[in-house]
């Protein structure tokens, strides 16, 4: 690829990066200059209200949250796997195969809603029992 | 032949009607097993949910129906032959007898299982059932899959259920420390062979058998990228030999065999070996022949340390579970004889191997499990004393099984080993010495097997309780399928030969059909 053949195609790559500097840096500024300071040890953790980031390695944390991390996975490949699924919709309508595709998806979300109905029923879902 | 849709032409909507069409026809058709198999899973966890606990033992039933039904699918499914789905799966009379093995060993191992967990005092779930049909299907996946991505992703199917299942036992240590075990090594076996698959990419930018296999053919491996399919053979070697467990990639077999639930380990000890040497003789045979000078050394030495190391250690051992799965150990060993031979009469060997062996370890593992205590007790050699005079059935079967694992005609074993000895003295040489090492090992075999008959026979002494309990039912059928079965592989050898001699030629067609 020539060179400037490169620099064209992730020239938008360059503008994005600039854009979300730029925007990040400003809003930044816009909370100093606006709001009042009043620091304190509490606002000044990297993660307000969140787990404290510095501690000891074997501190222990609920097992529930590799259920939820689990299940988290599960429905975030749905959504990887439907994103191609959606965008190639229309070219299959166009082709004639609309039916046959829209039934290859209902089929592969009932099996996961299947999975949900089961992990539900089981109680991975309830925080408190 | 590139027929793979770039991930850019997917996430941007740029599939044109050419590139549907170049994908070709789907033949759901050729997986029948996997389908009805899946399905099952779905359905048996779905009625999970809505049965009360009293009613789960049906559960078992349910899960052994589905178990049947994929075998016998497969007789309905119409084999075309030729790879399917673009080369990702065969379909072929080897892929038909698999499904039979697999699919009868998850059976045999579901029939097993009910009154076992009931004695462990485990509340039947539906997911126990599910997770063995997940590995059973993964396991067929994985012996028919004709592409390194498939035979991947089929491994891992199976492995991750088999984790769980192994450390299902809730109150034992044992078997948590045996799924963990098993887990954190089999993954790093997977690694290597992960590594071994992207350096054959690496050197010829496929991951189809065929595909390879012409490459190699036709490249010399003295060109520039044989440096690169000899480190992918080596790593792909030591996750195969890891996976068959053969000496020394064996130390996780003894333990995670003893502490997972016995009707697991009967799974793991047949379903999962069959497969593996499936998928071993397609690689190996099918899409590696071509430098086939360069692995049958590798093999040898495999063959040999692994039926010496086998059998000495099973020697060693006062735990039948334990004794049982070195034994497991040296039967790789075995079946490594006659894939290293890599000619027509070693295929067959291996494939009526995997059939006896099926059947005769199934038996013998069926005895122990009529035989363990609620806490995993009553599996020592000497808790085997005087078994043939409080149990006489129980005794016949373990004998008929372990006279059959030490090869004694006319017992199946017998003419497993004979077949596999024959490749290796038909391919000559050097080979000459693996039947040698094989007839000396199993003499020290007989052995450890005649320990545990003289116990159950010779020995006297007062008889224990848990040799009086009653065997179930279910199990009783899986004594019964497995003791006939050794009896009949023996005796009437020459219908199964026929079977076999089908399904080993489809080796040779894979190659045929790469030409």
């Amino acid at each position: 690829m020539p060179l400037e053949a490169f620099n064209l195609a992730y020239l938008s790559v360059v503008i994005f990066t600039i854009v979300i500097a730029v925007a990040g840096a400003s809003l930044l500024v816009l909370g100093i200059l606006f709001r009042p300071s009043k620091p304190s040890a509490m606002k000044s953790i990297p993660y307000e209200s969140g787990v404290p980031p510095v501690g000891r390695a074997r501190e222990r944390y609920s097992v529930r949250f590799y259920i939820i991390a689990m299940l988290f996975v599960l429905f975030d490949i749905e959504a990887v796997f439907l994103y191609p699924w959606a965008i190639n919709f229309d070219g299959f309508v166009r082709r004639g195969d609309g039916v046959f595709i829209l039934v290859e998806m209902l089929i592969f979300i009932f099996i996961l809603l299947l999975g949900y109905a089961y992990a539900w029923k089981k109680g991975a879902l309830d925080w408190v029992s | 032949m590139n027929l793979l849709i770039s991930s850019s032409q997917l996430f941007q909507g740029k599939i044109t009607p050419e590139d549907l069409d170049n994908l070709g026809k789907i033949e759901w058709g050729a997986l029948w097993p996997a389908w009805v198999a899946s399905l099952g899973i779905l359905l048996i966890l779905m009625v999970d949910l809505v049965l009360p606990q009293a009613q789960r033992r049906l559960l078992a039933w349910l899960s052994l129906l589905v178990a049947i039904a994929s075998g016998a699918s497969t007789f309905i499914t119409d084999y075309s032959k030729t790879p399917l789905f673009q080369g990702m799966v065969a379909a072929d009379d080897l892929s038909r007898f698999m499904a039979v093995i697999i699919f009868g060993t998850v059976a045999l191992a579901i029939m097993a299982s009910p009154d076992y967990l009931a004695r462990l005092g485990i509340e039947v779930q539906g997911e126990y059932y599910a997770l063995i049909l997940a590995a059973g299907c993964g396991m067929w996946l994985l012996s028919i899959a004709t592409n390194f991505m498939i035979l991947f992703v089929a491994l891992e199917l199976f492995s991750l259920a088999l984790y769980i299942l192994v450390g299902f036992l809730p109150r034992s240590l044992r078997s948590h420390e045996a799924g963990f075990k098993y887990f954190l090594l089999s993954s790093f076996a997977s690694a290597f062979m992960l590594y071994g698959i992207a350096l054959l990419f690496g050197a010829y930018g496929t991951t189809s058998y065929s595909g390879l296999r012409s490459q190699l053919a036709a490249n010399s491996i003295h060109s520039q990228n044989g440096l690169l399919v000899l480190i992918g053979l080596a790593m792909l070697s030591v996750g195969f030999a890891f996976k068959i467990s053969a000496v020394p990639f064996h130390m996780w077999t003894p333990d995670v065999y003893e502490g997972a639930p016995t009707p697991i380990t009967a799974l793991m000890a047949v379903g999962t070996k069959a497969a593996i040497v499936v998928a071993f003789l397609r690689v190996f045979n099918g899409a590696l022949e071509p430098i086939a000078a360069y692995w049958q050394p590798i093999l040898y030495v495999l063959a040999i340390i692994t039926m010496i190391g086998g059998n000495l250690l099973a020697m060693t051992q006062t735990n039948v579970k334990r004794m049982l799965a070195y034994s497991a150990v040296a039967h790789a060993g075995y079946i490594l004889i006659g894939i290293a031979a890599n000619n027509p009469s070693g295929l067959q060997g291996v494939l009526f191997y995997l059939l006896s062996y099926s059947v005769m370890t199934t038996g013998a593992f069926a005895v122990v499990i009529a035989l363990e205590g609620p806490r995993g007790e009553g599996l020592e050699v000497a808790d085997f004393t005087g078994l043939g005079r409080a149990n006489p059935w129980l005794a016949a079967v373990m004998t008929l099984c372990l006279l059959s694992l030490g090869g004694i005609p006319p017992t199946a074993g017998f003419f497993g080993k004979a077949l596999v000895f024959s490749g290796a003295v038909q391919a000559g040489g050097w080979q000459l010495i693996l039947p040698l090492v094989g007839a000396v090992t199993s003499v020290i075999a007989v052995f450890y097997y005649f320990r545990i008959v003289v116990r159950m026979y010779l020995v006297d002494s007062l008889v224990k309780l848990p040799l009086a309990r009653r065997t179930a039912f279910s199990l009783g059928l899986v004594l019964l399928v497995a003791g006939v079965g050794t009896i009949a592989l023996g005796l009437l050898a020459g219908f199964a030969l026929n079977w076999v001699e089908q399904a080993a030629a489809t080796v040779g067609q894979l190659v045929a059909i790469s030409k």
